[in-house]
C-alpha cells in the first residue's frame, strides 16, 4: 500500500470539512476522488501534503506515519502535487522554474556560488520534453497561455521524481480539446515513469474513462468507493451526485 | 564582461584624475560614499528584489556592523585592525540570525513593522547606553592604521572600491547560484516553493542573515572612512534611505540598487548644494514619477517589458514601437517638468517667462515628436541616424537654460532609451530587412 489515509478529521470553526475519511492509493494505481463543491477533496489533499494537520487520524506513505509532518519534507518523501489555482513561479522562465525544482530535488538549492544557470540542464530539458513545453524554455512563465502554465505546473511537480502524484483539478478552465490532451499527457507520463497518481476531476467523462478506482465524498465524509462500474451502479452516489450531473 | 573590468580600473585611478584635472577632493569622497552604499543597497535588494522580503529596519546591520568595528578598536587597546574590521560582518550575520529568526515568522506588512522595531531597539540602545557606545555624542576618534588617515583620501577610497567589488561581486555569485535562483522562487511563489521540498523560512532566514552580513560590512566601512560612529547610523531614516535606492534603480534587477545610489547620493549633493530647502520635496516628486511612471525602476525602464512568446516579428516590432513611444513621452514631459520647476525657484519673479518658455517646448514637442516617431516607424535609415543624435537637443537646451546637474540623468536616460532601443535585436532586424524588401 503506497498511501494510507485513516480516518482523518478535519474542522475549521465548527464546520467539519473532512470526517472521518479513509483512503488507500495502491502502488501504480490512478485513483480518483470525485465529489461536489465543498465536498473536503482539497481539503484531503491539503491533509496528505502537510499543508493541514488533520484533527484526528493518520496519514501513511509506505507504512511510514507522515501525519503533521510540514509540507517541505513530505515533497521530499516521495509526494508531488500540482495545486488547483495555477502554480508555477510567474517571472521565472520556463526553463527556470523546472531547474529549481530539479535543484531542490538533487539538494543543490544551497549551493552560494556556484552559476545555477549551467546545473542540471539535461534532467530539466528532459522534463520539459515530456511535458511538451521544451520549445517554450526561454519563455517568461507568467506569459504563457493557460493550458500551456498547467503543463509546467505538471513539470515542477514531476521534477522532484515524486512516487505519488496528487492533481488537483487537473482540467480545470479547459475546453474540451485541452482537456482531453492534458489528460492523455498525464496518462502517458504516468505511464512512463510508473506514477502512481491520485487525482480530483469534476469532468465525469475523464474520471470513468481513466480512474482505476474512484471515491466519492460528500459533505466531507466518503459515499463510496471502488471501481468505476461499482461507484456507477451504486444507488447512493446515483442520487447525490451522478443524478445531478446527468 | 571586459567592461566591468575596464570601469573597475577607470574608478581605480579616479583619485589621480581628481588630481591631475584640478577637481576638489569632494568627487573622492563622494564616491568612496557611493561604493559604501551600492554594497548596502545590494545586500538589501537580495532581501527586498530577490526573496520578497520587504525590511524597513536594514539600517540595525548597518549599525551592529558599524559599532562593532568602532567598539572594538576604540575600547580594546591595540586590537588588530584586520580582525575589527571582518568582525563586523560576522557580528552583523549573528545579529540577522536572532533578529531574523522572529522576524521571518511573520509576513508581508508585519515582517516589515518587526524588522522596523528590531532596528528602533538597536538605534535606542546604541543612543541611551552612554557607558558603552556613548549614547547621542556617539563614539569618537577610531583609531584606525596610518595608510587609512591619508589627508588625499586616495588609499582609503581605493580600500572601500576592493572591499565592495568583492563584496557586490560575492552578492552577484549568489544570486546566480542555485541558492539565489530558489530565492527568487520563494519571491515568486513561497507555497509552490515549499511543495518543491523547500524549507521556505529556513531560506528566507539565510538571506536575512546574508543581507546583514553585507549591510555590517558597509557600516564598518562608513565607521572607518568618518573614524567615529553616531546612533544615526542605525536609524530608521537610513533603511528608508536603501529602501528607495533600490527602487529608484529598480529593485528586480542587480544593477538596479547600485544606479539607484549613485543617482540619489548626487541628486541630492547637486540639488542640496543649491536648494537645500527643497531636497526632501524634490525626493518626493522623484518617487512619485518611479513609482506612477517606472515601476521598474531606472533599469527595469531601459529594459523592455516580456513581450509573450507567441508573438510574430511583427507583433513584437509594433509592441516594442509602442513602448519606445510612450517612453519617449515620459522622459519628455519629466523634462519639462524638471527645467521647469528649477527655472521657476532661481529666478521666482520671472516665473511668466519661465512658464512661457516651457509651453514653447512642450508646443514644439508636442507638434514635431510625433511626425518624428512616425518617420521612423516607416523604417528609414536616416531617421534612425537622426534618433541616435537626437540626445543632443535636450542636452543643449539643458545647458542653455543652466538647470541642475541633476537634469543630465534625464538627458543621459534619454540617450540610453534610444540607442538600447535601436539596437534591440527585433528593431535592427526591423530596419535591414527594409532595405532588401524593397529591392
Amino acid at each position: 500500500m503506497l498511501l494510507r489515509v485513516e480516518r482523518v478529521t478535519k474542522s475549521f470553526g465548527g464546520f467539519m470539512a473532512v470526517q472521518d475519511v479513509s483512503l488507500t492509493v495502491e502502488k501504480g494505481q490512478m485513483a480518483c476522488i470525485i465529489g461536489p463543491n465543498g465536498a473536503g477533496k482539497s481539503t484531503l489533499f491539503n491533509l496528505i501534503t502537510g499543508h493541514l494537520v488533520p484533527d484526528r487520524g493518520r496519514i501513511f506513505l509506505h507504512d511510514r506515519d507522515i501525519t503533521g509532518v510540514p509540507p517541505h519534507k513530505i515533497c521530499q518523501l516521495g509526494i508531488g502535487r500540482s495545486f488547483q489555482r495555477t502554480n508555477i513561479f510567474p517571472r521565472l522562465s520556463v526553463f527556470e522554474n523546472v531547474q529549481v525544482a530539479v535543484l531542490s530535488h538533487h539538494k543543490k538549492s544551497l549551493k552560494l556560488f556556484t552559476p545555477a544557470k549551467k546545473l542540471a540542464q539535461r534532467e530539466t530539458y528532459a522534463i520539459l520534453e515530456q511535458v511538451g513545453l521544451a520549445d517554450e524554455a526561454q519563455s517568461v512563465g507568467g506569459t504563457l497561455a493557460y493550458g500551456f502554465q498547467k503543463q509546467l505546473e505538471l513539470g515542477i511537480a514531476l521534477a522532484s521524481e515524486p512516487e505519488i502524484l496528487l492533481l488537483d483539478e487537473p482540467t480545470a478552465g479547459m475546453s474540451p480539446q485541452e482537456t482531453a490532451s492534458t489528460i492523455a499527457l498525464i496518462g502517458t507520463i504516468a505511464r512512463e515513469r510508473g506514477l502512481t497518481l491520485l487525482f480530483t476531476e469534476h469532468d465525469m467523462d475523464v474520471v470513468f474513462s481513466v480512474a482505476e478506482k474512484i471515491t466519492v465524498v460528500h459533505q466531507g465524509r466518503v459515499l463510496a468507493e471502488g471501481s468505476p462500474d461499482e461507484v456507477r451502479q451504486n444507488v447512493e452516489v446515483q442520487r447525490v451526485y451522478l443524478g445531478e450531473a446527468a | 564582461m571586459w567592461v566591468f573590468v575596464a570601469a573597475l580600473l577607470l574608478l581605480f585611478w579616479v583619485p589621480e584624475l581628481v588630481r591631475a584635472m584640478g577637481w576638489t577632493k569632494f568627487w573622492i569622497l563622494f564616491f568612496t560614499e557611493v561604493f559604501i552604499w551600492s554594497l548596502f543597497a545590494v545586500a538589501f535588494n537580495l532581501l527586498m528584489g530577490y526573496t520578497g522580503l520587504i525590511s524597513f529596519g536594514q539600517a540595525a546591520y548597518l549599525g551592529i556592523g558599524g559599532y562593532t568595528t568602532g567598539l572594538l578598536l576604540k575600547k580594546i587597546a591595540g586590537f588588530p585592525f584586520a580582525l575589527g574590521f571582518i568582525a563586523a560582518p560576522v557580528v552583523s550575520a549573528l545579529a540577522a540570525l536572532v533578529i531574523g529568526y522572529f522576524c521571518i515568522r511573520l509576513s508581508h506588512i508585519y515582517f516589515a513593522m518587526l524588522t522596523l522595531a528590531f532596528s528602533q531597539i538597536v538605534y535606542f540602545t546604541a543612543f541611551k547606553w552612554y557607558s558603552f557606545t556613548g549614547g547621542d555624542n556617539g563614539l569618537i576618534g577610531v583609531p584606525v592604521p596610518a595608510w587609512v588617515q591619508d589627508p588625499t583620501f586616495t588609499n582609503y577610497y581605493r580600500f572601500v572600491l576592493v572591499v565592495c567589488t568583492v563584496g557586490i561581486f560575492l552578492l552577484w555569485r549568489i544570486v546566480n547560484s542555485p541558492f539565489g535562483q530558489t530565492l527568487t522562487a520563494i519571491r515568486e511563489n513561497p507555497e509552490r516553493a515549499g511543495f518543491i521540498g523547500i524549507h521556505v523560512k529556513r531560506y528566507q532566514l539565510y538571506a536575512f542573515m546574508i543581507a546583514g552580513a553585507f549591510s555590517g560590512l558597509a557600516g564598518a566601512l562608513i565607521t572607518l572612512n568618518e573614524r567615529s560612529v553616531y546612533p544615526d547610523l542605525a536609524f530608521w531614516t537610513r533603511s528608508t534611505q536603501v529602501l528607495l535606492m533600490s527602487i529608484l534603480g529598480g529593485v528586480y534587477t542587480f544593477a538596479g540598487p547600485i544606479i539607484g545610489a549613485l543617482l540619489l547620493l548626487f541628486m541630492d549633493a547637486d540639488i542640496t548644494q543649491d536648494y537645500p530647502e527643497i531636497w526632501q520635496l524634490f525626493l518626493g516628486a522623484v518617487l512619485v514619477l518611479i513609482l506612477y511612471g517606472l515601476p521598474g525602476g531606472i533599469v527595469g525602464f531601459m529594459q523592455s517589458r516580456d513581450v509573450a512568446s507567441t508573438d510574430d516579428a511583427a507583433t513584437r516590432l509594433r509592441k516594442s514601437m509602442g513602448e519606445f513611444q510612450r517612453k519617449f513621452w515620459y522622459l519628455f514631459a519629466a523634462m519639462l517638468a524638471f527645467s521647469g520647476f528649477f527655472l521657476v525657484l532661481k529666478t521666482p519673479s520671472l516665473w511668466v517667462t519661465t512658464l512661457l518658455i516651457t509651453l514653447a517646448q512642450a508646443v514644439i514637442g508636442a507638434l514635431l515628436f510625433p511626425w518624428m516617431l512616425g518617420r521612423l516607424s516607416t523604417l528609414a535609415q536616416g531617421w534612425r541616424l537622426v534618433f541616435l543624435l537626437f540626445p543632443l537637443v535636450p542636452l543643449g537646451i539643458h545647458v542653455l537654460l543652466r538647470t541642475p546637474p541633476s537634469g543630465l540623468v534625464i538627458i543621459v536616460l534619454w540617450a540610453l532609451l534610444i540607442h538600447t532601443y535601436l539596437w534591440r535585436a527585433e528593431v535592427r532586424e526591423a530596419f535591414r530587412a527594409r532595405p532588401r524588401a524593397e529591392l
